[in-house]
């Protein structure tokens, strides 16, 4: 009896490490990969002056959608799928090079895992530093090798960035690569609340928006 | 509990804990496999940062040995890509952001004043005295770097790993970024290059022209908003003290707006605002009448939308002086207007303050001529005169060209002095309106 209950005991132990080491790695992340909006949003509206449409043009890629291309499609000798591909894209008169769209994107989501709590200008801000740094000849000269420079963004670091930005993030983003730099030029950023290192602060400070400093 | 039911019990237990135990496993070999695939990418990268310094030494010795003007266009490519290359290398190592930068920046250098070099090369010139000097010096610098890098290299044990030697929650701490970057090289000053390209100091730290002299009070600073923005509550909240001195103001009425005004000239700057309405209220007409009638308010004349993009209620429109018949895209003002509110909730005027001074269009070569060296494939729909940004020289006199091609639409310049090419334009549709890229 005594010998069970000391088997019973080691097998809970057992059986709870393994629950609780199990619990705490997880398995990763599942990728979910999204038909992407700005795709259909430009397939819509040109199905629309086409008569093929007559739905609202939101870059849902809905029932509604999927008939109009299709039936666009058949009337154009195209293989009949009901997706937007490179053949059917062409034949819409639609461009599929999406660069500046995706520098948008990955600007917007860096903005929001960055700068969510902060003002709207606070998050312009952020992204002008971002594009500073692309045009500054220390750092990587694109908008995604900046982002994912090593220990560069709190929040690329900790996992934050593949959080999907909220409209204001992508209204900031937009703005920032229109031209708005409400830093002036600065290269860095930090709070002084929470920065541990002790170079950001020898650096020049040009102006402080919200919970941030931004420097030279 | 009785035997039986503890005997049970601790089989049933006995059981998920050999599921989990099993799980567990598989978690910990897919975890080393994902190791292993880092370690190798990481030492990939490495590999090539080493490797593209090496050619880069090479290539940029063989530059002082040569006059011919087809192997200096060669040897040019090669820098100018291969510098390339090993900053994009570089920054796929988990190496200290900061620590790296004077790497970066000797990598961007030598790129940018090679592609001013290969710039001049195809005019038909061979590399000048000074510059041969220049990249002298910017191969001394790299000679020293690729030591420290090829001594790292050949120090390390045959199972050295560079996970090994990171900290990935102490940046400042990481011996991978220590060991790498806390060389000689490393320590050494970029050296000062005169040049007219991408990263030089001329392009960096351009000259402010556009404001005038006098510096206003705050006081005065206020009484200017007060008159644009009548009705709105005005708070003045700070200065910025970077390329341009600003007065700084949060703005309150039916919509907030952070707003900064120049010290110096009191030039209204920015203006910052999320732009939240919903439904249109103005047309995209309307939108652009009011951000020609917004400029009128704040003193700038002459200006008039010359681009426009639109996505949901928001209009971003593209103003420039037009004055006989010319326009200065150098002096850009951008202006955002929500549609809904039918109000101008963004201003973005730093390309004006620092450029607007007056200047005129010049021209040794004709528009029918410069016409002419366009492809007779292109259909030509509007010319203009204009004076544009360039990266080189600051700006130039040019003619502007819109163009059809099956559906596409081009914006081709050609300097209206050299009748040169000097960039081509392509609308681009997206959901976020049309862009030129």
């Amino acid at each position: 009896m005594r010998k069970y209950k000391v088997y019973f005991c080691i097998i809970c132990i057992m059986f709870m490490i393994s629950v609780f080491t199990i619990g705490y790695c997880g398995f990763g992340r599942k990728s979910v990969l999204a038909y992407d909006s700005s795709h259909i949003y430009s397939a819509q509206e040109r199905l629309k002056e086409l008569g093929y449409y007559d739905g609202e043009v939101n870059g849902v890629y809905d029932d509604a959608t999927v008939v109009a291309i299709k039936n666009f499609q058949a009337d154009n000798g195209i293989y009949v799928s009901g997706a937007v591909g490179g053949v059917t894209a062409n034949a819409l008169g639609i461009y599929m090079s999406e660069q500046d769209s995706n520098d948008l994107y990955l600007l917007a989501k860096c903005i929001h895992a960055e700068a969510r709590g902060e003002s709207y200008t606070g998050k312009v801000a952020v992204g002008a530093v971002i594009l500073n740094r692309v045009a500054s000849p220390d750092f990587p000269d694109t908008i995604y090798g900046v982002i994912y420079q090593p220990w560069a963004f709190t929040a690329v670091h900790d996992g934050q960035i593949n959080l999907e930005p909220e409209a204001a993030s992508y209204q900031a983003a937009t703005d920032a690569l229109n031209g708005w730099d409400p830093t002036y030029g600065c290269l860095y950023y930090y709070n002084p609340v929470t920065a541990s290192s002790s170079w950001i602060f020898s650096r020049q400070t040009v102006v402080t928006i919200g919970k941030h400093v931004f420097a030279i | 509990m009785g035997n039986k039911a503890l005997a049970i019990s601790t089989a049933i237990l006995g059981a998920s804990s050999l599921v989990f135990m099993s799980l567990f496993i598989l978690f910990c070999v897919s975890s080393n496999t994902y190791k292993n695939q880092l370690e190798n990418n990481y030492n990939k990268s490495f590999y090539e940062v080493v490797s593209n310094i090496n050619d880069l030494e090479v290539d940029m010795s063989k530059i002082v040995a040569t006059t011919s003007l087809d192997s200096q266009r060669e040897l040019l490519t090669n820098i100018n890509q291969t510098s390339l290359l090993a900053v994009s290398n570089l920054s796929n190592l988990p190496l200290n952001w900061n620590g790296v930068s004077g790497l970066n920046n000797i990598l961007n250098t030598t790129s940018g004043f090679s592609y001013s070099l290969l710039l001049d090369n195809y005019d038909g010139n061979v590399i000048s005295k000074d510059d041969f000097s220049q990249m002298s010096d910017l191969h001394t610098r790299i000679r020293e770097i690729q030591y420290d890098l090829n001594s790292y290299l050949s120090g390390l044990n045959f199972d050295y790993s560079i996970l090994d030697e990171v900290d990935f929650d102490d940046m400042e701490g990481s011996l991978y970024s220590a060991g790498l970057i806390n060389t000689e090289s490393s320590k050494t000053e970029v050296p000062s290059l005169i040049y007219d390209g991408p990263f030089s100091d001329t392009t960096l730290n351009k000259e402010i022209r556009g404001l005038e002299d006098r510096e206003y009070t705050l006081e005065e600073i206020e009484e200017k908003l007060h008159a644009i923005f009548s009705g709105f509550a005005i708070y003045y909240i700070g200065d910025s003290n970077g390329k341009f001195t600003t007065y700084n103001f949060d703005i309150k009425g039916n919509i907030d707006l952070y707003v900064s005004v120049t010290k110096k000239g009191a030039h209204l700057l920015t203006i910052t605002s999320y732009g939240t309405g919903k439904g249109n209220q103005l047309s995209l007409d309307e939108g652009i009448a009011l951000a020609e009638n917004f400029a009128k308010d704040v003193g700038l004349e002459n200006m008039y939308e010359v681009w426009h993009q639109h996505s949901g209620n928001i209009l971003y429109v593209n103003l420039a002086p037009i004055k006989n018949k010319v326009i200065y895209y150098s002096d850009l003002v951008k202006v955002k207007v929500d549609l809904s509110l039918g109000l101008v909730v963004g201003w973005e005027s730093s390309a004006y303050a620092t450029n607007h001074t007056d200047r005129n269009f010049t021209s040794s070569v004709g528009m029918i001529d410069a016409m002419n060296t366009l492809s007779p494939e292109l259909n030509i729909v509007e010319r203009n005169y204009c004076i544009i940004p360039d990266k080189f020289v600051g700006e130039i006199s040019a003619f502007e060209f819109i163009c059809k091609w099956k559906d596409y639409t081009y914006y081709i310049y050609i300097d209206s002095n050299t009748g040169k090419e000097v960039n081509i334009l392509r609308v681009i549709k997206t959901s976020n309106g049309d862009l030129l890229e």
